[in-house]
Formats: structure tokens, sequence, C-alpha cells
């Protein structure tokens, strides 16, 4: 349900003010109402009062906290987690500042943060070079591998020069060639030594007299034969040289990055709680900031518009009392006609119906005075599942899961109360289940059950009707809800015209229960003279739109998908059934029954959920729910 | 051959129902992925408007079902 909600004023002196912000942020109740709607009354009853400013000094210290604020975010983000896991560390705790401290004493107390940004940063830094380095070097991995032992054996002078050359499969044909090409050019002053490098790649060092290497390299081009192209780090050294260094500091990186990542931790463990206690300070302080922006004030007093929930009023009233005596007044307004549209919206539900908030939280919040569906979808959703699958068997089976992922994700809000309502739609599936005297299909028939209420395999009529009927009680609920809401508001035409509507649908009804035999025949011209009564009547006091309510009487038709789905998936039971006895093989027959029923029971899960919940969202609401309210967030303390 | 055209009414009632089903659940389903993509909170909304064609198959089975009580 929607909490009833109050609105406020809040006058008090304005030194006040901050002493007055923390009582409130500490209350945690009060939704701040920076445009309040009277303002203008309140501005020509009182001139002087003006939104209230920050000044210079004020400007500067929220600039500084929420640099502090950016920087604590980021340094959360990189260091390591504490060894406990809970994020907060062994080591230093957090002070928090003085509330009347200046700019000189809040920056010197958070000057700390700095000198620990800037290690952090310098370790992240040298950290990533190296990484990339690591990467960069993992590409020549192979080769560096391949000529490593060569390496060893070649020394480098000032007259010899060393290339690494790349061969790849379908070039090894070229090694012979160059070779030749080589004595041509050198004679035998030239060696050349292959390494494989994998299937694909063949490596080799070549040492060559240095002052025709301009010539060995365009020889290299000219056949096409690929140059070891090192990193810009090594690029001027040697080949041989370099591929050394890269060979070392391979093996140098990783034991490096470890020492790193222990700075890191160091660091984490002495400083993470420290960090957290300030994050949180500055979250708060900031915030008291941000809502002083939407006081107003005078030269002497300050004021505050804002919402909070009713039953919350006296608690709040009580603490500014005891907190300021009379120099703090709160007073609740009445909320004008116009204003609801801005009344902040709250849920408040039972513990049994709260689950069901996971299928209202999917839609717009429901504006302030109509109606929120929850309670609605808390009863008629298992009641369509349970009317859709009706087994026994498969109850049993998703009460299991239920339970299992209930068990399983306890801390995890979402999946625990989709666990909670499909354990109640479990549970009215096997209250359907005994109805149609089904258990894993026709099993159940086979074992003595006989069905109490409908046997969906061979009454399809009476299906038909049953589900066209449980349509029509829930249209006309939405209708009833909608001609509440209406007038509820205040709009006496619309809930004429929803009446005449709700009347035409229930002539519709009457007469069809006539022509179908399932009423006397009178209901036939008693409920044609109905609709020709109530069809002008809901135009006249609705207007020309009001005809778009006849799409009711389709509404209703739609419910036929109750039958279909539910029929569909009795229908694939049976046949996992049959299948044990139309394969030669009984093993396999069973194995084939099983995975068919898993199948159906996948379905089971995801099919019927999706039609009910297309059955509120677009057949039921659409008489009632009018979404589109604005969120109730409170001011309050972030912990 | 009557109970033959019967069952052949009741097989076009589902699956040309189906066929445009399908048809339509394939174009807003396509609509469907660009609009999530672009605004992760329309998900319900897309759910709804992914779910309005089944109708048409529902409706099908429906007439599928009442063609074939003929048969009795």
């Amino acid at each position: 349900m929607i909490v009833e909600m109050a609105k406020i004023r809040i006058l008090g002196s304005r030194p006040l003010l901050p002493a007055v912000v923390g009582l409130l942020q500490d209350e945690g109740d009060v939704h701040i109402e920076s445009r309040p709607r009277d303002l203008h009354e309140v501005e020509s009853e009182i001139p002087v009062i003006r939104r209230h400013i920050v000044t210079g000094d004020a400007l500067r210290i929220r600039e500084i906290l929420e640099s502090a604020l950016d920087k604590i975010r980021k340094l959360l983000l990189v260091l390591p987690p504490s060894p406990g896991g809970n994020g907060a560390g062994t080591g230093e705790a957090f002070v928090p500042p003085p509330l009347a401290g200046n700019e000189a004493s809040l920056r010197g107390h958070l000057a700390p943060l700095d000198s620990i940004a800037l290690r952090v940063e310098t370790v992240l830094a040298e950290r990533k070079r190296l990484e990339d380095e690591s990467s960069l070097f993992s590409r020549y991995e192979k080769v560096l591998n391949a000529l490593a032992p060569l390496i060893a054996v070649v020394r480098e002078s000032r007259d010899l020069e060393c290339m690494g050359l790349l061969f790849q499969a379908q070039d090894r044909g070229a090694a012979p060639l160059l070779e030749q090409a080589l004595s041509r050019l050198a004679g035998d002053h030239y060696e050349i030594l292959y390494r494989e490098v994998d299937k694909e790649t063949l490596a080799g060092l070549l040492i060559f007299p240095a002052e025709k290497a301009s010539e060995a390299k365009a020889l290299l081009w000219e056949k096409n034969i690929g140059e070891l192209r090192l990193p810009s780090s090594v690029a001027d050294k040697p080949v041989g040289e370099a591929l050394e260094i890269l060979l070392r500091k391979q093996e140098e990186i990783p034991g490096r990055i470890r020492e790193l990542d222990a700075e890191l931790s160091a660091v984490s463990d002495r400083w993470r709680g420290m960090l957290a206690g300030a994050r949180l300070w500055l979250e708060n302080r900031i915030g008291q900031l941000l809502a002083s922006d939407s006081f107003f004030e005078s030269h002497l007093t300050f004021l505050l518009y804002g919402w909070i929930p009713r039953e919350k009023l006296g608690g709040l009233e009580k603490s500014l009392a005891s907190a300021y005596g009379e120099e703090v007044v709160m007073e609740r307004l009445p909320i004008g006609k116009p204003e609801e549209e801005q009344v902040p919206i709250a849920i408040s539900n039972s513990p049994l119906v709260r689950p069901f908030e996971i299928f209202t939280r999917i839609l717009p919040l429901p504006r302030y005075g109509t109606i929120d569906p929850t309670p609605y979808i808390a009863l008629f959703f298992p009641l369509f599942y349970g009317i859709i699958i009706g087994d026994i068997g498969y109850g049993l089976l998703l009460l299991a899961i239920a339970s299992l992922v209930k068990r399983r994700y306890r801390s995890n809000r979402f999946l625990a109360d989709a666990a909670t309502v499909f354990s109640w739609a479990a549970v009215s599936a096997i209250l359907w289940g005994i109805a149609y005297g089904e258990l894993f299909g026709d099993l159940g028939t086979r074992l003595g059950l006989r069905p109490l209420f409908l046997h969906r395999m061979g009454d399809f009529l009476e299906t038909i009707l049953f589900a066209l009927a449980i349509g029509a009680a829930h249209v006309l609920l939405g209708i009833v809800l909608g001609i509440r809401s209406a007038w509820k508001s205040g709009n006496r035409g619309e809930t004429a015209a929803r009446a005449a509507g709700l009347v035409l649908v229930i002539g519709f009804l009457g007469m069809l229960a006539g022509i179908l035999g399932k009423a006397p025949r009178a209901f036939l011209p008693a409920g044609l003279a109905v609709i020709a009564v109530s069809l002008p009547v809901m135009i006249f006091t609705g207007g020309p739109a009001a005809a778009m309510k006849l799409h009711n009487l389709m509404n209703i038709l739609s419910y036929l998908r109750i039958m279909g789905i539910g029929v569909a998936s009795v229908a694939l039971a049976y046949t996992a059934n049959r299948i044990v006895f139309l394969v030669p093989w009984p093993a396999l027959g069973i194995v084939a029954a099983v995975t068919l029923h898993a199948i159906n029971l996948g379905f089971c899960i995801l099919s019927p959920t999706i039609q009910a919940l297309r059955l509120h969202y677009v057949e039921f609401f659409e008489n009632f729910f009018d979404g589109g309210g604005r969120a109730y967030k409170p001011f309050k303390i972030v912990a | 051959m009557t109970v033959g055209l019967i069952a052949l009414g009741a097989g076009l009632a589902i699956g040309l129902c189906a066929l445009a089903t399908g048809w339509a659940q394939a174009r807003i389903g396509a609509a469907a992925v660009g609009a999530i993509l672009e605004k992760p909170e329309s998900l319900g909304t897309v759910i709804i408007l992914l779910v309005i064609p089944e109708t048409l198959v529902i409706f099908g089975f429906t007439v599928a079902i009442l063609i074939l009580t003929t048969l009795k």
C-alpha cells in the first residue's frame, strides 16, 4: 500500500540551520522538497524570504570535501580488499574533523589523503608499466625462447651486426635462396642459425659484417623475409643484447609485480579502514551541505519544506522540540489537489505481500492517492499460476526448487523474494493439481487420482468457460478499483463513466450466459437492455474516449490464455508419459519421459509467470493503475 | 473425409495464428533488444509488449479446440 505522507514546514532561527540539518539526517525520515509549490505564497507573505545562499567559504569547503571523496572512492576502488574481506582494514581509524573547523584546518586534516593517493598512484603506474611491458614481451616469448640458446653462442663486436629473422611456414623455402644471396654478398663472412619456434614459424639469427649491414637488410627486404622488430625500449640495442635484456626482464617482471602488490596490500591494511570511515563521513557531510541548498531563509530565520510518512510525524516533532524548544517550529501543511502529483511515494506492505513487490518495482511507481497493486498481485499471481500449472508433481518440484534457492541466496533480496513468490505459486499449483487430479499429467490418474473439479484434457468447453469466468471476475475487480480511484480523485464524470462501464460488462456477461444456456433465457434481453442503457451513459459522462472502455470485453477473452497455456502444459506431460510405452526399450522410454517432463517444468517456470504477469499488467491494471509517482528519498545518514 | 477436414481446420486455426504470433514477436523482440540496451529500465514494458501477440495463438488454440470438440 502507498504510505500516507504529511507535508511539513520547519521554521527556525538561522544560526541553528546546520544543527537542524544534522538532526534531520540522524532522524532519516524527511524527504526534503527543493521546489515547494506554495513558495510564491510564502514569498508574498514574507518578502525577505530567499533561497539559502551558500557563501564562498562554504562552497570552498564543499569543493575540498568533494575532491577528498573523489580521491577516496578511487583509492577504495584500486586498493585490494583486506584479508578479512569486510572492506575494513585493521590499521588507522578515521577521526572526523571538527564541524566548526575552517578551510585551513580541514585541508590539514585531509592532508594524509594526498600522500596515500600519491603513493598508490606511483605504485599503480609502475605496476601498469610492468604489465604493459610483460604483455608486449609475451608476444615475443616464443621467439625469445627459441633464440635464447643461440644468443648464448653469439658474441657481437663492432665489426659484426646481428639480425633476428622470422620465416613463416610458406616462406621457409626462401631460407636456402637467402643463404645463396648472402654468400654472394659476403663470401664466407656470415653465419645464420635457425631454431624452430612452432610449426608455423622458423626463427633465425643472422650474423653479418657491419659494413655490409645495409646491403644485407636490402636483401632481406628484396626476398620478403621478415626482420624481427624488437620493442622500442631495446630497439637501439644490438639484437643479441636486446634479446638478453628482454629475457632477463621477462624473468624479473612477475617478481617485481608481486612486490608492488605486496606494497598495495600493506597500504590497504593500514589505511582501508580509515578510508572507508572517511568516505562515509564525507558522504554524509556533503549530503548535509547539499540539503542546505533546498532551504530558504530570511535575515534571521530558515525555512524548510518536506514530506514525511504521517506515522513518523510525531517522532520528529518530539525530537525537534526536545533539541531546540520553541526556537524551531514544525507545522503540518494541507496537501492541495494540484500538489498530489508532487507527493513522494513510499510503498509499505506486510511481510506476506512484500516479496511480490518484485513485480511492481519493474513498473513506474503509482501516483499518490491511487492504488498500489502489490496486494492484488500477491493474491492473483499465485492463483493464476496454480490454475495454469495445476499439477501436484510439478508443484512439489517447484516448491523444492524455490526452497533451495531461498536457502542458498538468503542474502540476495531479489532472489529470496522471487523464491518466496514461487513458493506460494507452487503451493497453489499443488492445490489446483488436486482439483484437476493431475500428477505429472495423467500419471496421477494411472495411480488412482480423480479430478475433483475439472478434467482439463477432456472438459475443454468447461475449461474455457472457467478461464473466462476468472477473467470476468479479475477485470470487474479492476473496474471497481478504477471507480474507487476516480471517486477518491474527485472526478465525478470519470467515476460515472467507469461505473457505467462496469454495468455494461455485467450486462454483456449476462447476455452471454443467456446465449450459452448457462443462465435463464431471460438474461439475453435483460443483458441487451442493460447494454443499451449503460453505453450512452458511459459516453455521455466520460466523453467519446470512454468508448475505449469497451476494450474490457476483449480483455476478458484474453484470459483464455489461462486455459491455453494450462492445456498445452498438460498435453506435454501426457505425451511424456506415453513415450514410455511407445519406445521399445523401457529404460530409454523412461529417460525420454523424464527429459520431456524436465523441459515441461522449465516451461512451467517461465511461461505461466509471463502470462500471469501480462494479465495483471495489461488487462487488470488498465482500469485503475496510474503510474508516474515520484520516489520517496528520505534525507538520511549513509551507512 | 469430414474428420480429416475438421482436423485440417483445427490445424490451420492454430498454425496460422502461431505464424502470425511468431512474425509479430520477431519484430517486437528485435526492437525490444535495442530498447533494453538503450534503456534497461524499460524491461517491464518490453516484456508486456512482447507477450501481447501471444493472444493470437491462444485464440487460435481455443478455436482449434472448439473445432475438435465437434468431433465428439
